[in-house]
């Protein structure tokens, strides 16, 4: 297997493609890969690679192991010249629904807030918000999508609030939705960030 | 000879991350009084600092940087999040800094790729 020690932003499920062409068959080899610790993912990868219902029979299974095992890696066998990212699902067969959710979120918002006023209670109403929109999100049942719900109530009172959010992510798959409340007495900032689990 | 990333160049650390946000808020705002015409050139600033120094790290991660700057006039203000992802593989980092005219909360949020 080729060493991939200048490259530190070598993930290692592209060492692991380009390591599995060069191998020869019947021969031992190590391979490691990353295994998410979350079992829905470990099945979901674990089911595309196990696809054969039997060996081939003119190759021959290479096993995979770790002698010492690292918490993120797996044994997995993988047969000659077939890549266990060969039918990786890296973007999402539906998009997170950004309108949707931003409805939800204002009759969220303003169930909750109403004509309410800022008090010191309100850190515990920020993170109630926060905890119900990301529930709300999460009913929606939109597949490996990681939720961020951020939620920021402030007072009324001759202060200027700027807030300015940006990301590093995956623009096809990953996305945000945002919603502003004001009433006479308070404004709350509720944005809810959805990437995606390549 | 390494063929693979060991766990600490792969985990979120917060210690790391929040030394990067307090260089960023630093440099970008510093000791520079309130002023609404700046402010928001102010919150872009500090989170593209944040985000090209995050990117060096060179980091399996995606990233996502807020920040909230607020003029000191006595108002109050809460925030809060909550994140449905693995616990094991991403992290969040909030820093909070002052000066004495303004406050500044910004959160770093990594999740795993």
């Amino acid at each position: 297997m080729m060493p991939c020690n200048t490259h530190k932003t070598c993930f290692s499920k592209k060492r692991l493609g380009h390591g599995s062409q060069k191998r020869a068959e019947g021969q031992k080899s190590r391979v490691t890969t990353k295994a998410d610790s979350d079992p829905k993912q470990q099945w979901s990868r674990t089911k595309k690679t196990t696809g054969f219902s039997q060996t081939p029979p003119n190759q021959q299974a290479v096993k995979t192991e770790m002698e010492t095992p690292v918490p993120w890696t797996s044994s997995l066998t993988v047969y000659p010249g077939q890549s266990e990212w060969q039918e990786y699902q890296t973007a999402p067969h539906r998009r997170f629904p950004r309108e949707q959710v931003h409805s939800v979120m204002k009759s969220i918002v303003e169930a909750r807030l109403g004509e309410a006023q800022y008090t010191s209670s309100c850190s515990a109403v920020a993170r109630e918000l926060s905890d119900s929109i990301k529930e709300a999100a999460k009913s929606l049942s939109y597949e490996r999508y990681k939720l961020i719900s951020y939620v920021a109530i402030g007072q009324l009172r001759d202060s200027e609030v700027t807030c300015s959010s940006r990301g590093v992510w995956c623009p096809a798959a990953d996305t945000f939705t945002e919603y502003t409340f004001k009433n006479d007495h308070l404004f709350a900032l509720c944005v809810l960030f959805a990437v995606y689990q390549e | 000879m390494e063929d693979y990333q060991t766990g600490e160049e792969t985990a979120f650390v917060v210690d790391e991350v929040s030394t990067i946000v307090k260089e960023a808020v630093e440099g970008a705002i510093g000791e520079n009084s309130y002023q609404q015409s700046r402010v928001k050139q102010w919150t872009n600033n500090v989170v593209e600092q944040c985000l090209s120094q995050l990117n060096k790290l060179g980091k399996p991660f995606k990233y996502i940087v807020t920040c909230i700057i607020m003029q000191k006039n006595g108002a109050g203000l809460q925030t809060a999040c909550s994140c449905f992802w693995d616990n094991t593989t991403d992290g969040s980092c909030t820093v909070r800094w002052e000066n004495k005219s303004m406050y500044c909360i910004v959160s770093v949020f990594g999740l795993a790729i």
